[in-house]
């Protein structure tokens, strides 16, 4: 422990021998004297003493702060300074350079051997220390890199993934089609038939249609991912009121009071937030048909956590739908409806949930008993 | 071979789409002529011909292609890429016929200069209604004039 080597930096040979010799009866060997900060930097680079005991008033350019801060900063000697000047001004400025002990001169030899035996210790701790941060940011460098390896991975996989279901699907289709079409051909010979075989063609048709119809939903849904995305400042209630005209157009004979609040601007791709709205409306009208008039509100409100989102919503007076199933609402080609009673495929709230997670945003659902239904949805606030 | 040009030449591989094809012009009760070649080598051949027969390729040009895209051999986007660098096909009115609605093929359709992208319907119903939309469109009137 007392093997430690020590620097003495001390411009006044006089007190620097006395220094030494007081070191040396204390079994501390020192590598040298500088007089001056430059020299006293020369010893600290050739020798590596384990601490470097300074006078703070030296010759040359260079003071003892100076110098303190060079050899802590370039070689990590930690530095006492011994100095007559116990002003504030010089204790302010000395404390810049990190010292690890300040002795007013003059001091005790015990004085003295206990500061470098404090000083010996605690900066062995401190290695320690800066060694362990130093690891803990090499793994962390290291966990960042392996995520963010494994998330590529992931991410090649699903797209791996993905595509097979989008080759299986549109290979399906000519298949489909053949099908289709010669069950098609055959309604033509029903009466060659047996009379209990005679709806099977057309059985076997409705079901290739709907097939059909499943593999182009299938297919979109899949075409989100690979979408390009190119957000702006939209008018989301001009986008509602188009989207709504022409999905009402579309069913004349229904009566459908329309509601429209002032919204505020969103941040989101045109092109995929009209498919958002179509399929959302397109299933409200859908889930209101039976209503006379459908009355359908659009408004919105500030977001409680997240300060720059919005929360819009979509109210109906339609037939709503059972809480305990609401987690199953949004999954692909489930309906929570017998299939003949809606037509469809139960894709529409699947696409909603994948285009508004594209652009950064959330939709869920809420059904009062007997009230219709409150679809919810987030999108970023236009900056 | 019968060398006269067709109205229609569909270029498919699908031994079922050939088939249910000709079925929806028999139902249209079409008079259309239609020729029928198996993938893009044979369109190609038939279309330019080789060099030593060039004399006759004009007369046998069809007033419409139906092209598939996914087929053996030449894809319907390297036949449709050959007919336009080539004089003598360069204005030849082509439409894609794909089971493909990707929005990638049809901008590469166009890009390459295809005259119409027409996705095959999944009825029979819609296949007989679209033929007699083709021969509307491009045999009714004298297109090439």
């Amino acid at each position: 422990m007392k093997s430690a080597t020590l620097l003495i930096v001390e411009d006044q040979a006089v007190i620097a021998a006395d220094l030494e010799e007081r070191l040396l009866r204390n079994g501390y060997r020192v590598c040298g004297i500088a007089a001056s900060g430059e020299e006293a930097v020369c010893l600290a680079r050739e020798h590596r003493p384990g601490l470097a005991l300074m006078d703070i008033r030296l010759q040359g350019e260079m003071d003892g702060i100076a110098t303190a801060k060079v050899l802590r900063r370039e070689l990590d000697i930690p530095v006492i300074f011994l100095s007559s000047h116990s002003d504030n001004a010089t204790l302010q400025r000395a404390k810049a350079a990190a010292p690890y002990g300040f002795l007013v001169k003059p001091f005790e030899e015990r004085e003295l051997q206990l500061n470098i035996e404090v000083t010996l210790h605690k900066h062995k701790g401190d290695r320690q220390l800066a060694a362990a941060h130093h690891e803990i940011c090499r793994l962390n460098a290291n966990l960042e890199q392996g995520v963010q390896e494994r998330t590529a991975e992931l991410e090649a996989a699903l797209a791996e993934i993905e595509g097979v279901v989008h080759a299986v699907a549109h290979h399906l289709r000519s298949p489909l089609r053949a099908m289709e079409g010669y069950s098609h051909l055959l309604m033509t010979h029903t009466s060659a038939l047996p009379d209990s075989a005679s709806r099977f063609p057309e059985a076997i048709s409705s079901n290739a249609r709907r097939m059909a119809c499943l593999v182009d939903d299938l297919l979109a849904f899949l075409n989100i991912r690979k979408q390009p995305l190119y957000p702006t400042r939209v008018n989301i209630a001009d986008e509602v009121r188009a989207v709504l005209r022409e999905l009402v157009a579309a069913e004349p004979g229904r009566v459908v009071e329309i509601h429209i609040d002032e919204l505020p601007m969103c941040q989101a791709d045109p092109t995929l937030l009209r498919c958002f709205l179509i399929e959302l409306l397109s299933n409200t009208l859908k889930f209101t048909r039976e209503r006379v008039p459908a009355i359908i509100t659009v408004s919105f409100r500030p977001h409680a956590e997240q300060r720059n989102h919005h929360v819009y919503f979509v109210r109906d007076n339609g037939i709503g739908f059972d809480a305990r199933y609401a987690d199953k609402l949004f999954k692909l080609f489930s309906q929570l409806n017998r299939p003949e009673a809606y037509e469809g495929t139960g894709a529409g709230l699947a696409m909603a949930l994948r285009i508004v997670e594209r652009m950064g945003g959330r939709i869920w659902a809420e059904s009062p008993p007997e009230r219709g239904a409150i679809f919810f949805f987030t999108l970023p606030i236009s900056p | 071979m019968n060398m006269s040009a067709p109205d229609i030449l569909l270029v498919e591989d699908s031994q079922s789409d050939i088939e249910l094809f000709m079925f929806a012009h028999q139902r249209n009760k079409s008079t259309a002529v239609i020729r029928i070649v198996r993938d893009g080598v044979e369109a190609l051949d038939l279309l330019l011909g080789n060099e030593n027969r060039t004399e006759d390729v004009l007369a046998i040009l069809p007033r419409l292609v139906l092209l598939d895209l996914n087929m053996p051999r030449l894809t319907g986007f390297d036949v449709l890429e050959r007919l336009r660098t080539d004089e003598r096909t360069r204005r030849l009115p082509i439409v894609i016929f794909s089971s493909s609605d990707q929005s990638a093929d049809k901008l590469e359709a166009h890009r390459l200069g295809a005259n119409d992208y027409v996705r095959k319907p999944a009825q029979f119903k819609d296949l007989c209604a679209i033929l007699a939309q083709f021969e509307h469109d491009w045999l009714s009137v004298d297109v090439a004039s």
